[in-house]
């Protein structure tokens, strides 16, 4: 290297470190959302798809647990179990208070995390970390989406571990202010992570993700008009068929007719049955004759089932 | 007294076995948790409830499925509950998997109706059996009693369970109650107190006839079901276990059955040996059914059709369930004499009785 080439690698190099300095502060100023990193963790709700990112610098070991949990299937039927009247944020539940037992391997890795606390403050699309009041160190999976800016969790009034952002499907999650109802932050339809996967930025980019949509009590909702007179004739229809199957059954039995002849005839009810439920259990709430009347159904079914296969 | 005249014990096991497995151990624990623990359902007993699953519960289910399909005499015997059901359950199974929203719920209310209603039908024939065994004369207006008194903690759990406006769970499938109004949950429970103290009348009247006590272990599933369905319904940390209980409850019997049946046919004689060799095989036999019926059918179908795991364990866990209550209602009719003879043997018979002049064929 010459002499004369020394001051040219010398201002190239410094202008290098001042680009680089430059870039870092632009990024990152105090209190702001940093750039994702890693994976993403996806959350497939009956509202639509959530896609997580996580601050794995700011909270590495709060990041690391979840996604731990998050491939061990753990989120899977876990329910968002608050959702603020104000708008504030969603809460979804502790993996624990999911109806599915845990593994083994879930329980292992579902352990009490040290809190990150750090610069990051509760604005809208944080994800902040759950946790008893009197405890910071109690964070395990429970998560908070801000859905509004909270300046109120942040310090000096409280402390909570902020450990990722939602990249998409913030208005999926802004669509559960719909299913409250007054005096409550409990939904009045389940809001379950039907599936969460963790994902790499190439895969995401494969995805189908599922916008926003309405959820409907499961079952269906009841529609009014045509599709209500069709359900009223199908349903009509089969109790019909469930009636004349009944009395041939009884018949049946009175003729001593075969074995198959009668199970055959009792299976036939027993599909009859299924369907109305099928049909008629979203109709049901709020109507108590025909919740009255699919009980009784149901019931009876059962007890004609003790006929089943038997000899005469 | 030799074996061919001694008469046989009122207990499969013994007093305090008997007592404990047919539901006064469940009793029992139901008083301890409801005096002494939080009613909530805390994680140490969904823990407990989860590892007692595979070693009670699950191997209770294989135990049906085992004691129909092992034996060709017995799949002739009920040929459209062995080879026509299961293809049905399969077609609903495939159908609310492919229909989370619509008719998996659907599917699960059937279940949910059908499961109490199928303990209740178990603690028939257990009752019915141990009156048997204690030689009670049972008129049939007295059978009628005590099977509305046990049938009266169905109606009463299920007119509970579907009053009201709520959403349930069952692994991740949500389903509605039916919405009935509260006064009809109230009248369920009225009804199942009338029921249970008629049956306590039935039981008087038992003794003064037999001109003796008799053995109280006739109440006892009875007594049992009424504790898991109708008095502990506050206590649902309680209510993690009633189905091991009913579980425990089946085990015993169907081993009974099992060891007394298998010794009559092949002609084996009585020897503690045998009955150790016999139950630990069929237990473990049963352990790995129940192993592979809801843990591993579940994870496979989920996993070869990318289908959610909750869902699927769900739909499969009552496809699985339904499927027993179907085997159940047709293996264990007491009128059969196949059926009651076998049923009507004890430990003594086991553990020392020889073998048969000539193998019995069932």
């Amino acid at each position: 290297m010459t002499a004369r080439r020394l001051p040219l690698l010398l201002a190239v190099g410094l202008g290098l470190v001042a680009a680089a300095c430059a870039r870092t502060e632009v990024d990152a100023p105090p209190g702001s959302v940093p750039p994702p990193s890693g994976e993403r963790l996806v959350l497939h709700t009956p509202a639509g798809d959530v896609v997580v990112s996580f601050f794995t610098a700011e909270a590495p070991r709060h990041a690391a647990q979840i996604l731990a949990l998050a491939r061990l299937g753990a989120y899977d039927s876990v329910q968002f179990i608050r959702v603020d009247p104000q708008g504030y944020y969603v809460q979804l539940g502790d993996i624990t208070q999911r109806d599915l037992p845990l593994t083994p391997a879930q329980r292992a890795a579902d352990r009490r995390i040290p809190a990150e606390f750090s610069e990051l403050k509760h604005v809208r699309g944080t994800i902040s970390m759950a946790r008893h009041p009197a405890d910071p160190d109690s964070a395990r999976s429970s998560l908070v989406f801000i859905l509004r800016d909270s300046p109120h969790l942040d310090p000096p009034a409280a402390r909570y571990t902020i450990v990722g952002r939602v990249e998409r499907g913030l208005d999926v999650l802004d669509s559960f202010g719909r299913y409250l109802q007054t005096g409550s932050d409990a939904p009045t339809v389940p809001l379950t992570v039907q599936k969460a996967n963790v994902v790499s930025a190439a895969e995401l980019a494969q995805m189908a993700l599922r916008p926003v949509r309405a959820v409907e009590r499961p079952g269906g909702s009841r529609v009014p008009g045509r599709e209500d007179r069709l359900l009223r004739l199908a349903s009509g229809g089969l109790v019909a068929v469930a009636a004349v199957l009944l009395a041939a059954f009884v018949a049946a039995r009175r003729e001593g007719a075969g074995r198959w002849t009668r199970s055959l005839v009792l299976l036939g009810i027993l599909a009859c049955c299924f369907v109305l439920l099928v049909l008629l259990v979203p109709a049901a709430p709020g109507r108590v004759w025909l919740g009255a009347a699919l009980l009784l159904a149901g019931m009876g079914v059962v007890k004609l089932m003790t006929f089943f296969d038997a000899e005469r | 007294m030799s074996p061919e005249n001694r008469r046989p014990s009122v207990y499969f096991l013994n007093p305090v076995a008997d007592y404990a497995l047919a539901g006064g151990l469940s009793m029992a624990v139901a008083a301890a948790m409801a005096a002494f623990y939080r009613p909530t359902r805390t994680e140490a007993v969904i823990v407990i409830a989860a590892q007692l699953l595979w070693i009670c519960n699950w191997p209770h289910f294989s135990a049906t499925s085992h004691r129909l399909y092992h034996r060709w005499e017995n799949i002739r015997q009920y040929p459209i509950t062995a080879l026509v059901i299961p293809w049905v359950i399969l077609a609903v199974a495939a159908w609310s998997i492919a229909s989370p929203d619509l008719v998996a719920p659907a599917f699960v209310k059937l279940y949910f109706i059908w499961s109490p209603y199928h303990f209740a039908g178990q603690t028939v024939g257990v009752t019915a059996l141990y009156l048997r065994r204690a030689g009670v004369e049972v008129r049939p207006w007295e059978r009628k009693v005590y099977g509305w008194a046990i049938y009266s903690a169905f109606v009463s759990i299920v007119l509970r369970s579907e009053s009201g406006e709520r959403m349930m769970q069952f692994y991740g499938i949500s389903f509605p109650s039916l919405g009935l109004p509260a006064w009809v949950a109230t009248a369920g429970l009225a009804y199942a107190h009338v029921a249970t103290a008629a049956l306590g009348v039935c039981y008087l009247l038992w003794c003064r006839r037999a001109g003796r006590l008799v053995p109280p272990i006739v109440l006892v599933p009875a007594l049992a079901l009424q504790t898991w369905f109708v008095w502990t319904k506050g206590v649902a940390s309680f209510l993690e276990f009633v189905p091991f209980f009913h579980s425990l409850q089946y085990l015993l019997v169907a081993w009974s059955m099992q060891l007394k049946e298998r010794k009559d046919r092949e002609g084996i004689a009585g020897s503690p040996r045998y009955v150790w060799r016999e139950s630990v095989r069929w237990y473990l036999l049963n352990v790995a059914g129940g192993a592979v019926l809801f843990w591993v059918l579940p994870r496979a179908v989920a996993g070869g059709f990318d289908l959610s795991v909750a869902v699927t364990m769900g739909v499969l866990s009552a496809a699985v369930q339904v499927h027993h209550f179907f085997v159940d209602g047709v293996i264990w009719k007491l009128k059969r004499e196949t059926v009651a003879s076998p049923l009507m043997g004890d430990l003594h018979d086991l553990l020392h009785a020889p073998a048969p002049a000539r193998p019995v064929n069932r």
